[in-house]
């Protein structure tokens, strides 16, 4: 992937690199590395320089961040705003799409988005920092977490007068937020047919939009969500009464033994809940996508992950029966989850009866997407017998003949080579491990 | 100081109304939103160094009656801040 930088960008680009802006953030870790490439890539006449910037190994968007994901993301927004300032430039968008995870950390990847500091000038990009970040955050935190969808529909963040409405009278107690947010909408409305070109001059000191800046920073952090239910329902949940000690200790050590057979560079877990078998695949050198329809558990799962300073696991927000659709302009700005790669092995564990059960999804439906998908799969088939699935089936008709053994393994075997199955030890559940045929 | 306290009382006079004239609810704006919030940033910018003041102020009466020497906040500030590309006192 390349980057035109043209000439009238030349004389920002340069001072990028001269003031040490440039190096200061890759070595913190703040902003994708690039090279410089000869001009031969150039695509147009007006090329000064090509950039090839390093590989973000999965491209992921912000409506499928957890809390804490959209958080350090906003926060590293800021800090590189502030950084920037002292090198004087300034960040002309603060788009949460210009944000990326690099090994577990939230990094810019517009190199381009700097441009020269003038002394005076309003901050730009303000209005999109507080739509793409602040809204968002501020909905989870004083609404409902799952608020952050309405980035899926809104590309260029919540509308202010929208999150203004939605706020529950306590957010004005805020400082931050009855400014940023409150004061903002209403602003906005007031002086929408205002003439503002004069404002872009002299109108806003250096310290005025350091202090703007500290202030969003000091109101973001302030921020907070947890996940209901406390730690029991997260370590709990593995075990619980789906497997004795013996029976988890054997499951971990098939998908241990599985994945050293087919040894993937990259994994999707899906249903990965806390990431407890996504963090398998990592430890065998795997780059592993751990989604979950949960927010609370991708978010329990980023936080064990930034605790440890893990870095090539993606704990990632996603509804299987209802994933990313391609977004945007023609459909074509954000990618469906479907295309943003093809990693060599799918994860499938305790998922299948949620997916056949719960949403009637077909077992042939199943099995033909999940080739789509990948070309190795581990998947865990749970059957009626199983605890769980009685649970499912005790609030509805069971409309699922051929959710059996047999069933399953027809269903899959029109897709898929399957290579092995064992019985997790005091269990009915099967693990499976299967490829993908070529053919089909 | 005159000065300052007709500043703030102007900032305060155009937030109140701000807050108590102007409805929230769906905008219908024909124009893109853009212009409102470069006019709202210097408000809020405004507001905020009234704040950041008041604070300061603040910090030196509560250490002028307990004779205890408070860091005052905003060279700190000024001073963590400072743009490389500037050597010698940063006037503001």
């Amino acid at each position: 992937m390349y980057r035109q930088v043209n000439q009238h960008y030349r004389e920002h680009y340069d001072l990028l690199i001269s003031s040490g802006l440039y190096q200061h953030l890759c070595d913190a870790g703040l902003l994708i590395p690039h090279q410089e490439i000869g001009l031969d890539y150039a695509q147009t006449g007006e090329a000064y320089r090509v950039l090839q910037p390093d590989v973000i190994p999965f491209v992921s968007y912000p409506y499928e961040w957890c809390f804490s994901q959209l958080k350090d993301a906003a926060l590293a927004t800021l800090a590189i705003q502030k950084r920037a300032l002292r090198s004087g430039m300034i960040l002309k968008d603060a788009s949460a799409y210009n944000i990326q995870f690099l090994n577990g950390k939230p990094v810019l990847i517009d190199s381009l988005s700097f441009e020269k500091y003038e002394e005076g000038r309003p901050w730009i990009a303000y209005r999109q920092f507080c739509q793409h970040f602040l809204a968002p955050l501020a909905l989870m935190a004083y609404r409902d977490v799952r608020l952050s969808q309405l980035l899926r529909v809104h590309l260029d963040g919540v509308p202010l007068d929208l999150v203004s409405q939605l706020l529950p009278r306590r957010s004005y107690v805020n400082l931050g937020l009855a400014l940023h947010i409150h004061v903002h909408a209403r602003g906005q409305r007031a002086f929408k047919n205002t003439n503002a070109s004069g404002t872009t001059r002299r109108q806003m000191s250096r310290q005025a939009l350091t202090n703007l800046v500290d202030n969003l920073t000091s109101t973001v952090q302030g921020l907070a969500w947890q996940p209901a239910g406390g730690d029991w329902n997260w370590t709990d949940y593995y075990q619980g009464d789906s497997y004795t000690q013996a029976g988890f200790e054997h499951k971990q050590a098939l998908v241990r033994q599985y994945l050293a057979q087919a040894e993937p560079k990259t994994v999707w877990d899906l249903g990965a809940n806390t990431g407890v078998f996504s963090r398998i695949a990592c430890e065998q050198g795997a780059f592993t996508v751990a989604c979950d329809v949960d927010p609370g558990a991708v978010e329990m799962n980023y936080r064990r992950m930034v605790e440890r300073g893990e870095s090539n696991l993606h704990p990632l927000l996603i509804d299987l029966t209802n994933p990313s659709p391609a977004l945007g302009w023609a459909n074509r700005e954000r990618d469906s989850l479907q295309d943003r790669g093809q990693p060599d092995m799918l994860l499938a564990l305790a998922l299948v009866h949620h997916l056949a059960i719960t949403n009637n999804v077909p077992l042939p439906h199943i099995a033909a997407e999940f080739a789509r998908l990948g070309q190795w799969l581990i998947i865990e088939f749970v059957p009626k017998s199983d605890k769980k699935v009685q649970q499912l089936l005790a609030a509805r008709e069971d409309i699922f003949p051929h959710y059996t053994r047999e069933g399953f393994e027809a269903a899959f075997a029109a897709c898929f080579d399957i290579l092995d199955t064992q019985s997790i030890t005091d269990s009915e559940r099967l693990l499976y491990l299967m490829k993908a045929k070529t053919d089909a | 100081m005159f000065k300052r306290t007709v500043q703030a009382g102007g900032w305060i006079v155009l937030l109140a109304l701000l807050m108590i004239i102007v409805p929230t609810g769906y905008a219908h704006a024909y124009l893109d939103p853009g212009s409102g919030s470069l006019i709202v940033q210097i408000i809020i910018g405004g507001i905020l160094a009234l704040l950041v003041a008041v604070k300061m102020y603040w910090n030196r009466i509560i250490g002028f009656v307990t004779g205890r020497n408070v860091p005052d906040e905003l060279e700190a500030s000024q001073a963590e801040n400072k743009p490389d590309s500037l050597s010698g006192d940063d006037d503001k």
